[in-house]
């Protein structure tokens, strides 16, 4: 017969001993559900993607409140128009997120605060949760304009307010539909064509001669020349053995100044100005019009380059720069940027594509908080925008001028390495009172004043009969 | 007995409040599922009135067979119960009618182990039987059994899949029992003292050791991880509170250990168990996907839970069985898992405070048996879910869907409130 005190004394240990496991098991489940919040936004997990086709999921809207994205009452994501693909970007199990559907999730899935104080609000109140609208800066007639202006030619259109940097225009060809991921998405994603590629913000392209208009900023601004200064340009010019040719001076125009070197897009007068400018001040320059740098946006955007990583800063290579092939590589959004601050006065209102979270189309809170900072002087600024003014008045650039409307510009057809050109065009309108900037890129498109500037003409005439 | 008896026992009313517990659980879970617009299965009112009814049934049943029962045992067992009915609605909304159903069955079980109960000295003379045909019984499951997710553990008996290794647990119970009480006093002293000659008690562990071996071998060949384990700790549990020995204690724990590693080393399927529970991450889509996707849903849990109905725990594979903790931590949270674990610690309080008012060795330990087997088998699950240890696939007690699991677990239960009525009882009888 067992001892009823021994036998008493092991069970309160077995006792003991449970509790102790019991222990364990809520250090456990403490580790897991209070610590690890890391967990609930792994792409691996169920729950993010289940938040996506949450039939709640709030819409994305254009800025008149047309419905660009919803979704239905199965939870299928409905799309309305692939000319904004990009901007409305997907979400799919398979292939990740992108656009304003990723950067803006958490808004449209409903999720609360994040914090301490807003994860306890959240245990104690987890009702159903109902997704915020978002309501973008897209202009539902600058965007049709410039998809039906470019059509099915592979390149960007992105046209935004310079006084504001609410992006008014976006596309991007070829483009996708965002709701048949699914069917299509490992084709999408092996296309060469790169339909999935946001070209307007990630696209990167030499900006040919329209990127003179940095070079003039950084010679013009650094005193290096001026607007009147007489050039010359002899056949060819030569730095370090490298011939630049003279290429595009009017017939029978032997000296004249630098505006016109401008207007007529002459290569070796900018390559001369370059070399006389200097690496130092051009880097500059360019780096405050955002070169150099992801330029903030509320997408991904591809940092434009000036040099390749580790190339030597030769002269011979800032000839080139100079007048926009060297090794730049720029983004229509970039060269955007370029424009709306020489529209704007010297001030960049930092682009964006957001108004705000809507509510039963109520604000319920806006997104970005965009900032205006000053790039270039007003008077440098000015300057420029009367250089522009002169490439459309010299009829540098068809298709883009209106009648009783000033429209500044500048084209530019930028070797794309393979014999080809990309036609290029850079504008803003009107020149007195800019309300909008933009920018076309034609994928081996031609000449810029030829190709890309009637679509450029196309998105104005949309942005100005409002 | 007389009525005045069975309706005054204090025990029973107790009883009685502890089991509106389970009731106000299983109706609060059918609301929330309700307002979280749950498709629920269209006969969910018939399921609840079936699961309420069974519990005032089983209730009614201690009253008559066991009025002295201490009155934890059922009222734990149904809200356990009314836990899993909930879960298997939210989770396998078409087999919710089958978990009611089983239940029912169980309360029958539960009766039959309350009236072996009151006279469970009689089952001392199974002792041996039971070792024997525990080990038939996973003999026949090798050569006639049917294989379900890569372990071979059920037996077509009438047209239903029973899982045989829940069955073997009664029989091992009642083996354990009757074996350590056989022996306990020898095993406990270090010598067997005869005349002038001392003996090792070691040669008492013989029987034991021979049909735990046996057993562990058998469910190595049917690839039962999970029962190893419960057979294993149940085996140095019982040899504990039998002997109070360190000694065997630590032995068993050696034997666990050696097993372990020869089922890494010898066995892919032991091996991929081990290496997932260590890093899921390599295999997110295959072998790990099981405990990423568990771990993804304890984490949403928080604190208070998603809400019935409002979580993803769905995702998980086997949620309704293997891994119905995890559903609990998602949908209840922190406070509700915890809960339910304090809920089987309260269980082996209960089964522990009954081997200790047992009057006699035998009841004591078939009483610490029964307590001991429910704590190991819920503490196994809950630890691999939590990924404390590497995942095992055995049942939740009275909670994951499962007709065998539920059977055998109310018998056992019933067993427990059987002995509790019969020491009770006889200590009211010396007292008087």
């Amino acid at each position: 017969m067992l001892s009823p005190g021994a036998f008493e004394r092991r069970l309160a240990s077995v006792g003991s001993f449970s509790l102790l496991v019991f222990f364990v098991f809520f250090a456990a489940l403490a580790y897991w559900q209070v610590f690890r919040t890391d967990l609930a936004g792994d792409d691996r997990n169920p729950r993010v993607l289940s938040a996506f086709y949450d039939p709640a999921r709030g819409r994305i809207l254009d800025r008149d409140g047309n419905v660009l994205a919803e979704s239905l009452g199965d939870g299928t994501r409905y799309y309305t128009d692939a000319s904004v693909a990009h901007a409305v970007g997907y979400l799919d199990p398979r292939y990740g997120s992108q656009g304003v559907e990723l950067a803006f999730n958490q808004e449209l899935t409903g999720q609360r605060p994040s914090g301490w104080a807003g994860a306890l609000q959240a245990e104690f109140d987890r009702g159903r949760l109902e997704g915020n609208d978002i309501r973008l800066t897209l202009d539902p007639a600058v965007q049709a304009a410039a998809a039906a202006a470019l059509g099915s030619r592979k390149g960007a259109v992105i046209a935004l307010d310079p006084r504001s940097g609410e992006v008014l225009a976006m596309v991007s060809v070829p483009t996708y539909d965002p709701g048949g991921l699914t069917t299509a998405g490992d084709a999408l994603f092996s296309d060469p064509d790169a339909p999935l590629l946001n070209r307007a913000i990630q696209g990167l392209y030499p900006p040919g001669s329209t990127f003179k208009t940095v070079t003039a900023a950084a010679a013009l601004g650094g005193g290096v020349i001026t607007p009147e200064t007489i050039v010359e340009c002899p056949g060819e010019i030569v730095i370090d053995g490298f011939p630049v040719s003279c290429r595009n001076v009017p017939q029978g125009v032997g000296t004249y100044p630098f505006r016109d070197a401008f207007t007529f897009s002459v290569n070796a007068i900018f390559a001369d100005v370059g070399v006389k400018t200097g690496w130092e001040k051009l880097l500059r320059t360019a780096r405050a019009f955002g070169f150099e740098r992801q330029i903030a946006f509320t997408l991904e955007t591809a940092a434009s380059q000036v040099y390749a990583p580790g190339s030597a800063l030769s002269r011979v290579l800032l000839a080139s720069t100079a007048f926009g092939q060297g090794e730049l590589l720029a983004t229509p959004l970039q060269m955007a940027v370029v424009a709306a601050v020489i529209a704007n006065d010297g001030e960049l209102a930092r682009p964006h594509l957001t108004i705000g979270a809507y509510r039963d189309g109520a604000l319920v809170r806006e997104l970005e908080h965009p900032e205006t900072t000053r790039v270039i002087d007003t008077s440098l600024a000015r300057t420029l925008r009367d250089f522009m003014v002169a490439v459309v008045d010299n009829g540098q650039a068809s298709g883009v001028s209106i009648p009783g409307v000033s429209v500044g510009g500048k084209t530019g057809t930028a070797e794309a390495g393979d014999g080809t050109s990309h036609a290029w065009f850079v504008a803003f309108a009107p020149a007195e009172n800019p309300r909008v900037a933009v920018v076309v890129v034609v994928e081996n498109g031609g000449q810029g004043g030829v190709v890309a500037s009637p679509i450029a003409g196309a998105v104005i005439r949309a942005v100005l009969a409002q | 007995m007389s009525l005045r008896q069975a309706t005054g026992s204090r025990e029973r009313n107790i009883e009685v409040l502890l089991l509106t517990g389970a009731a106000a659980f299983a109706v609060l879970g059918w609301y929330a599922l309700r307002a979280a617009e749950f498709a629920l299965p269209a006969n969910t009112g018939r399921i609840l009135t079936q699961f309420a009814a069974s519990g005032v049934i089983a209730h009614v049943a201690v009253r008559v067979l066991a009025p002295r029962a201490r009155p934890e045992i059922l009222a734990v067992s149904a809200f356990l119960a009314a836990v899993g009915l909930v879960f298997v609605i939210r989770l396998a909304p078409d087999v919710a009618r089958d978990q009611a159903n089983w239940v029912s069955v169980g309360v029958v079980a539960f009766g039959a182990g309350l009236w072996a109960g009151t006279r469970y000295a009689r089952l001392k003379r199974y002792t041996y039987t039971a070792g024997v045909a525990g080990l038939g019984v996973l003999l026949a499951t090798g050569l006639f059994g049917t294989t379900i997710n890569g372990a071979r553990l059920w037996v077509e008996v009438a047209g239903q899949s029973v899982q045989t290794t829940e069955l073997i647990k009664v029989f091992l119970i009642i083996f354990l029992a009757g074996y350590l009480a056989d022996s306990a006093s020898v095993l406990a002293s270090p010598t067997l003292r005869l005349g002038d000659r001392t003996y090792s008690g070691a040669a008492y562990l013989v029987p034991l050791a021979a049909v735990v071996i046996g057993a562990v071998g058998a469910l190595a060949l049917l690839r039962d991880l999970g029962s190893i384990a419960i057979l294993l700790l149940l085996a140095i549990g019982g040899l504990y509170v039998a002997t109070g020995r360190a000694r065997f204690v630590a032995g068993g724990l050696a034997l666990l250990a050696t097993t372990g590693l020869v089922g890494y080393l010898a066995f892919d399927h032991a091996q991929v168990r081990i290496d997932t529970w260590l890093d899921p991450g390599a295999d997110p889509g295959g072998a790990g996907y099981q405990t990423m996707q568990a771990t993804y849903a304890i984490q949403a849990g928080g604190i208070t839970g998603a809400g019935p109905g409002l979580g993803r725990p769905d995702v998980v594979p086997a949620a309704p069985t293997d891994y119905v903790f995890t559903a609990i931590a998602e949908e209840l949270g922190l406070a509700g898992a915890a809960g339910v674990a304090l809920l089987y610690v309260a269980f082996l309080y209960g089964g522990l405070r009954v081997a200790a008012e047992a009057g006699d060795t035998y009841g004591r330990l078939l009483a610490a048996s029964i307590a001991l087997l429910m704590a190991i088998q819920a503490a196994v699950i809950i630890a691999g879910n939590l990924r404390v240890i590497p995942t095992t696939g055995i049942t939740l007690p009275f909670v994951s869907y499962g007709g065998s699991s539920l059977v055998v677990n109310f018998g056992l239960a019933g067993l427990l409130a059987g002995i509790s009525h019969a020491s009770r009882k006889g200590l009211t009888d010396r007292r008087a």
